[in-house]
Order: C-alpha cells, then sequence, then structure tokens
C-alpha cells in the first residue's frame, strides 16, 4: 500500500509543489556556501568588506591554530564549578586527540557541513514534510474516500502506510538532498578528504564539542538530528491530519506543534530544568541555529536529583517524542478511526 | 445463503439516539431504507458497514459477530457512501486498481474484475481518462464499480443513483436486480421509484427507530383508505385543502384542480373518492413533504 501512497502524494497538486520546492533548494543551494578554512573577509572602519589576499594555507593555518589556542585556553580554565571542569576536561581531550598541528584541507566537508544543516534546507524541508502530513488523512476526508477506505479489508495496512511514509520520506528527501549537495559539493571543492580530523576544524565554535568527534562522525551525528527532527514533525503532522477533518486545523496543529518549545522559552517562571530543555531543544531553533545544539556542551541540568548533560537530555526528549508521536498515530488507528 | 441479523441496535451520540433498538434480519435480495433526513439511516449503513460501533447490540453476519470477524466481514462487503469523492488525477482504472488493492485483490484477479465492471458501468471507452474530468454521474459510476469489486456478499448503497440520468438508473436498477440473487442489498435513496421499483422488501426509518419493514403489498396494504384524490374548481377550497391535509400532488387541468391527499380519517368533500395508494403516499404520510426530492 505504501506504494499506493506515494503514488497519490505524487498525482496531488501537494506532491508537485513538494518536488518543485525540493528542485529549487538544490537549485539555490548550488550558490550557498560559507567562509572557507583558507578565506578570511573583515569589515575595515569604513565598513568595507575586505578579503585577505595571503595565500590560503597561510590563512588556513592562522585560524587552525586560532582554534588550537581557543581550546588551550579552555583546557586551562579555572574554577571548580561542574561547568568549568567539564569545559577543561573536554579541551583537554581534544588537544590529546589532535593528531597534526598542521592545517589539512577540509574545504569539501566545510561546505558540506554547512549546506547539510542550512536553515534554508530545514525551512524547505519541514513546509514539504508539513504539507505533505499535514495533508495525508484529511485528502481522505476531503474527497470522501476515508469511509471506503475504513470499511475495507486491508483500512490498517492503509493507515500503518500512511505512518511509515511520515517515517521514511522525510528521510528519503533529505538523505537525497544529502546526495545531491555531496555530489555539487564533490564537483565545486574536489573529493571529501581529512574527514578522519578534527571535527573542531570545520566547525566554528569548535571548542564547546562534547567529545572528541571526527569529521565524518560529527557530520553523521547532525545528519542524523537532522532526521530526527524532520521525521517527528511529519509524524505529528500525520496525527493531526489523522484527528481533525481539514487542512487548516492539520496545519494549525503542527505549526503550533513546532514553535510549542520556542514559545515555552519565553515563559520565564517555568523550572529552570525545563526551562534549559526548551531553550536548547526547541525545534525552531535545532532547525535554524544546529550548530548551536549538534554535539554541543551546554552544561548539565538537575532532573529528580540527577545531574544531566543537558545537550544529551534533549537529544533524548527529542527521542522520545517521536516515539510519542508514533504511539499517538497508532491509537488514533486503533481507537478513534476505529470507534 | 447469506443472513444479516440486526438485534437492538443502538447508537448514541452525545445525547441523541442516532439508531434506537433497531432489530432486523435480512437474507438476499435488495432491502430499500426510507426515512427523511436525519432518521439515522447513515448511522445504521454505517454501523453495517463497520465504520462505527454500536453503543448497544449487535450486528450478527451468518451466525457471527461482525466484530469478531474483523477483515473476513469486511472482506464480503461492498459500500458506496453517499458522499462518495475520487481521486481527481487517478484515472478511472488506476482507481479501481486502488480500490482493489484495499480490498486485498490480486493483480490478474484484479484486472480482469476491473476491466469487466468497467464494461458494466459503461466506463470501458474512457478508463483512462482522469476521473476529475468526469460528470458527476460518471463518477457515482465508479463508485458503484469499487463497491462491486471483491464480488460482496453484502452491499451497502448510499444514494446509488443520485445524478445519474434515467437510463443510466435503469441499467443501474437492472445491474441490482441481477447482482441480488446470492447477496444482501441495502439501498438508502430519496428516490423512491427505485425502492419502488427493485426492492425485495422496504425498511422506513425515523427518529432512528424501525417505523415499519415489509414487502411493498404489506407497506401498501396498510395504506388502503386513505388516500383520495379531490376535484375541485374553487381556488379557496384548494387552499383550505392544503391547510387541512397533507397533499401530495396538485393537478391543473383546464377546468378544475386534482388534489392527491393522505389522510387517516375520510375526506368530507363531495368530489373525493379513495383512490390506490402509492409509495409516494406512503412516505408522505409518514414523513414530510420537504424531504421528498425526486419520485
Amino acid at each position: 500500500m505504501i506504494f499506493w501512497e506515494l503514488k497519490k502524494m505524487l498525482k496531488s497538486k501537494t506532491g508537485l509543489i513538494a518536488i518543485a520546492l525540493f528542485v529549487f533548494l538544490c537549485g539555490v543551494i548550488v550558490f550557498v556556501k560559507p567562509v572557507l578554512e583558507t578565506e578570511n573577509f573583515y569589515r575595515n572602519d569604513k565598513y568595507e568588506l575586505v578579503a585577505d589576499r595571503r595565500p590560503g594555507e597561510e590563512i588556513a593555518q592562522e585560524k587552525f591554530n586560532n582554534k588550537i589556542a581557543e581550546i588551550e585556553t579552555m583546557a586551562n580554565l579555572e574554577g571548580n564549578d561542574p561547568f568549568s571542569l567539564k569545559i577543561r576536561e573536554m579541551s583537554q581531550e581534544k588537544l590529546k586527540s589532535i593528531k597534526s598541528k598542521a592545517y589539512k584541507d577540509v574545504s569539501f566537508f566545510k561546505v558540506f557541513n554547512h549546506r547539510a544543516a542550512h536553515p534554508l534546507v530545514s525551512f524547505i524541508i519541514v513546509i514539504i514534510s508539513v504539507l505533505i502530513f499535514s495533508n495525508i488523512y484529511t485528502d481522505e476526508i476531503i474527497s470522501g474516500m476515508d469511509n471506503i477506505i475504513l470499511s475495507s479489508k486491508n483500512k490498517f495496512k492503509v493507515l500503518y502506510s500512511k505512518l511509515g511514509l511520515a517515517i521514511i520520506l522525510p528521510i528519503v528527501l533529505y538523505g537525497s538532498y544529502l546526495i545531491i549537495v555531496f555530489l555539487v559539493t564533490l564537483g565545486q571543492h574536489g573529493t571529501p578528504v581529512n574527514g578522519g580530523f578534527e571535527a573542531f576544524r570545520i566547525v566554528d565554535n569548535g571548542s564547546l564539542l562534547n567529545g572528541t568527534f571526527t569529521i565524518n562522525s560529527y557530520l553523521m551525528l547532525k545528519v542524523g538530528v537532522m532526521m530526527l527532527v524532520f521525521t517527528t514533525i511529519a509524524v505529528f503532522a500525520s496525527f493531526f491530519s489523522f484527528i481533525t477533518t481539514n487542512s487548516l486545523a492539520s496545519i494549525s496543529g503542527t505549526l503550533i506543534f513546532i514553535v510549542f518549545g520556542k514559545v515555552c522559552t519565553l515563559m520565564k517562571f517555568l523550572p529552570e530544568s525545563l526551562f534549559s530543555v526548551f531553550s536548547k531543544g526547541n525545534y525552531v531553533d535545532i532547525m535554524f541555529y544546529p550548530n548551536q545544539f549538534v554535539g554541543m556542551y551546554f552544561g548539565q541540568v538537575n532532573i529528580l536529583g540527577k545531574s544531566l548533560d543537558l545537550i544529551k537530555l534533549c537529544n533524548s526528549v527529542l527521542i522520545a517524542i517521536l516515539f510519542v508521536g508514533i504511539a499517538l498515530c497508532v491509537l488514533t488507528f486503533k481507537m478513534i478511526l476505529n470507534k | 445463503m447469506n443472513i444479516l441479523e440486526i438485534k437492538n441496535l443502538t447508537k448514541i451520540y452525545g445525547k441523541k439516539n442516532a439508531n434506537d433498538n433497531i432489530s432486523v434480519s435480512l437474507e438476499n435480495g435488495v432491502y430499500g431504507l426510507l426515512g427523511p433526513n436525519g432518521a439515522g439511516k447513515t448511522t445504521l449503513m454505517k454501523q453495517i458497514t463497520t465504520l462505527t460501533k454500536p453503543t448497544k447490540g449487535k450486528i450478527i453476519y451468518n451466525g457471527k459477530n461482525i466484530n469478531d470477524l474483523g477483515n473476513n466481514y469486511r472482506d464480503v462487503l461492498g459500500y458506496l457512501p453517499q458522499e462518495f469523492g475520487v481521486y481527481k488525477n487517478f484515472s478511472a482504472k488506476q482507481f479501481l486498481q486502488y480500490v482493489a488493492a484495499l480490498k486485498g485483490l490480486s493483480g490478474q484477479k484484479a484486472k480482469e474484475k476491473i476491466d469487466k465492471l468497467l464494461n458494466l458501468v459503461g466506463l470501458y471507452e474512457v478508463r483512462n481518462k482522469a476521473v476529475g474530468k468526469f460528470s458527476g454521474g460518471m463518477k457515482r459510476r465508479v463508485g458503484i464499480a469499487q463497491a462491486l469489486l471483491n464480488d460482496p456478499k453484502i452491499l451497502v448503497l448510499d444514494e446509488p443513483t443520485a445524478g445519474l440520468d434515467p437510463q443510466e438508473r435503469t441499467r443501474f436498477r437492472n445491474l441490482l436486480s441481477q447482482i441480488s440473487k446470492d447477496k444482501i442489498i441495502i439501498l438508502s435513496t430519496h428516490i423512491i421509484s427505485d425502492i419502488e421499483s427493485i426492492a425485495k422488501e422496504t425498511m422506513m426509518l425515523k427518529n432512528g427507530a424501525m417505523l415499519m419493514k415489509g414487502t411493498h403489498q404489506d407497506i401498501l396494504s396498510s395504506m388502503k383508505g386513505k388516500v383520495y384524490s379531490i376535484k375541485t374548481d374553487q381556488e379557496n377550497e384548494v387552499m383550505e385543502i392544503q391547510n387541512r391535509y397533507k397533499v401530495i400532488n396538485i393537478q391543473r387541468g383546464v377546468h378544475d384542480v386534482t388534489l392527491r391527499v393522505v389522510s387517516e380519517k375520510m375526506i368530507p368533500y363531495p368530489n373525493s373518492e379513495a383512490v390506490e395508494p402509492s409509495f409516494e403516499d406512503v412516505y408522505m404520510f409518514y414523513f414530510d413533504l420537504e424531504n421528498i426530492q425526486e419520485v
């Protein structure tokens, strides 16, 4: 039945809009590029953009040296509070894990990392997911097909196919985007080399990275987090589609779900630990500032007397939300659509 | 032989009894379901098609509760809902292929059945055309074809002939009569002539309860002596009769007016006579005029 769900989707106007958005995204992303390690731009006192004319290798080495110096500073941080202790420990580990103090060409990874979780990408993939999955069941109601589906022998196959698609399609969509970006970046910046070196070589705030990630493992974590976010949003969009009877209600429900965490950051009266989780783990900030979240360390929170790593706790909450979404959909199939 | 037994079926929505203690036993043949809007016809059909569960009571198919039968019951079920839409960008053939997949039909068997049904409903020539470009009647025929795909033993049709032209309606009635030999067909419609011409028995619902069930003869005989024809040439008398009785029809002739009236009591007009009742009279007697859409 998944084949039929896909076919219905591709033949609908929403499907065509989704394809158009995806093509637009892949076209635009070709021109999106971060400042490479071998480049340096700054504004002078007349606010004119000035490009550093030194050889790229020299600029890159200087930037790399600065990053190491920053980590060394962190490694010698004074203070015995848990945050300072953890930062010191992390920085010392990072220094130990440095394989070479010479700059290595990481241009491919720098660009790929930038493009893999660019806010525009997140925005468009979320729009596509919301458009498709907020209508995945309401379209059946509007077209009058819901009664035929629910009175058929394979009704649960249809419903589970819709849920399955909500889990798989964002992954396939984002995966396809990554493949295209990989190929485009390959053409523009050469082969991906030196992926086994330290992740802080391609990350601007690398001193806050929690652990000694290699570039490859950092990128895998980032892709994983983004897939988790997109899948969760798609699953909840489907859930709202299953429990509402029109697109407007369904899309509104999904949007409220997406911005709920961010809105909660305005509620200063919330308990500190909960507030911290909302501040770092809300979908809006993860989509628009993924570099501030993926693999980072932002201190500990106390929950039920236990001290937990904030970002790891947020990751666990995000995974739990996905499973809650799946469970809600299954319950809706059994309790509401089969009442 | 298929037997569908509805036992003490009650469906409550909030404080309203949409179906109120309905008990009826159905065997192979066409059953007409008649009642005004809000009488509980669609709710009854939704329970028969497992779209909603009864608040009280049960539905038994061949000795087993349909809730326990689950997919085995849905496997022998065909349903054409009142509000039947289609995927506009699918061709008629693709749409039926999709419904075949819903009903768990395999490739070759489904293909043969789809071609046969497209021929039967007269859509074979336009099978590859997008359903969105079909007329209302053509869409309804696609709906009829999808309901028949799995060769159902219980066929539930909610307003199947709405939007069909007289020729299509006749063809559809004939089709139902042909296939009703080994099926239970429940036909809900406001088009009384459809029920009159093909239903073996008619069930009449009012306010969620079963008002009457029987053959046409049973139902019509209960109306004997309650239908009158009154001839008058006085306009003020026409007005008076309309105010006092349920008038089914007013036929204006060259010099006089003939009114068809239903009444439990004898009509005290000089030019009145009792006439043979029709199904339309029965409907009018029990229900309100505004619910008759077409006769």
